[in-house]
């Protein structure tokens, strides 16, 4: 019996690249496991960020966010975040932001299929 | 034997960003009758509108070529190269274990006008590798200039794909010819990129594509208004 790949969806969020590299490293070990993946880059919120503009925008002009598609799609999720994200710190309470609003973004579209 | 496959009966695919025609089953469109040719699998004809693209996806065990006719590339990918890709050159992604790749028009006004290849590798799992060469247009001019073969041979550069497979490039004007022989055991496909030829005394046209088995003598011509160019692949 032929197994079906798994789908990995690798969900982050990233500025200046660093966070980008992460999750490609995630998605390129998911390739070589033999699952299908789909990268997602969350909105940012028009960060304006003097040492990474034109990183900034390849990335706002190459990435989609997740929509309810993806997570309908997914068997599992990776999800990335690292430093501030849109101005919020990085601490514990930071990830739970996270997560929350990971959830609500993909949530609020599952609901709206 | 010669299989002509006409560029009006590939599926043609506008995306708005992207317009495609495909000669084999490729993404939603689905064909036994055309799921490739030997070791090809994909041959796509892709014009994507300017700073539009391709975002960042996976392939695995797969050997993809492209050649760019008109405008330029960008590429990105997993293993950190980036590059700008333009006519007379030669990109070769070898997916191996895994890569994650972006293509993106890499002009803001100008279309990129390209061809998109994919060849089954010999073997799976293999270390994932990218090659770009570039050649001058006098080179493929009235000749066969080999783009791709599984070993480096000669002193112009090339590319190593992972296949019994060798690729060329011809650019024929009206009523310069080429030839090529086919070993006995060998296959080849004829892929007009642009303009007008003639395979053994058949018209081809922009797009048109014929499939070769059991034939020795390739006799590639170009023909009338301004003759015409093509990917020559001969496969096992």
């Amino acid at each position: 019996m032929k197994v079906s790949p798994v789908n990995v969806l690798v969900i982050f969020y990233s500025c200046c690249g660093e966070t980008e590299k992460l999750a490609l490293a995630a998605a390129v070990g998911a390739v070589q496991a033999r699952a299908n993946i789909r990268m997602r880059r969350l909105t940012d919120s028009g960060e304006q960020i003097a040492e990474c503009q034109d990183t900034l925008a390849r990335m706002r002009r190459e990435y989609v966010p997740p929509t309810a598609v993806d997570t309908a799609w997914a068997d599992a999720v990776i999800i990335g975040q690292r430093g501030t994200i849109a101005g919020t710190v990085n601490d514990p309470a930071s990830a739970t932001v996270f997560g929350r609003r990971v959830t609500s973004e993909t949530r609020s579209l599952k609901e709206s299929l | 034997m010669i299989n002509i496959r006409r560029a009006s009966e590939r599926r043609h695919m506008d995306r708005g960003w992207n317009d495609s025609y495909f000669t084999f089953s490729f993404a939603d469109y689905s064909d036994p009758a055309h799921m490739g040719f030997r070791a090809l699998r994909v041959i796509n004809e892709d014009t994507i509108a300017p700073g539009k693209g391709f975002g960042p996806h996976a392939h695995r065990d797969m050997e993809i070529l492209t050649y760019v006719l008109e405008g330029h590339l960008l590429h990105r990918d997993s293993m950190g190269e980036q590059h700008v890709l333009g006519a007379n050159e030669i990109q070769m992604m070898s997916a191996g274990s895994g890569v994650v790749h972006s293509e993106f028009n890499a002009s803001s006004a100008e279309p990129v006008h390209l061809f998109q290849i994919w060849i089954l590798p010999a073997a799976e799992d293999l270390e994932p590798a990218y090659q770009q060469i570039a050649f001058t247009p006098a080179e493929k001019r009235g000749r066969l200039r080999l783009l791709a073969a599984p070993e480096k041979s000669g002193d112009q550069p090339m590319t190593v794909i992972r296949q019994n497979t060798r690729i060329y490039a011809t650019e024929l004007g009206e009523g310069e010819t080429v030839n090529h022989q086919l070993a006995s055991d060998r296959h080849a496909w004829i892929q007009v990129v642009k303009g007008n030829i003639e395979l053994n005394g058949r018209p081809l046209g922009p797009g048109d594509a014929a499939a070769l088995s059991a034939e020795s003598a390739l006799v590639l011509t170009g023909m009338e208004p301004a003759g015409g160019e093509m990917l020559l692949f001969d496969l096992v």
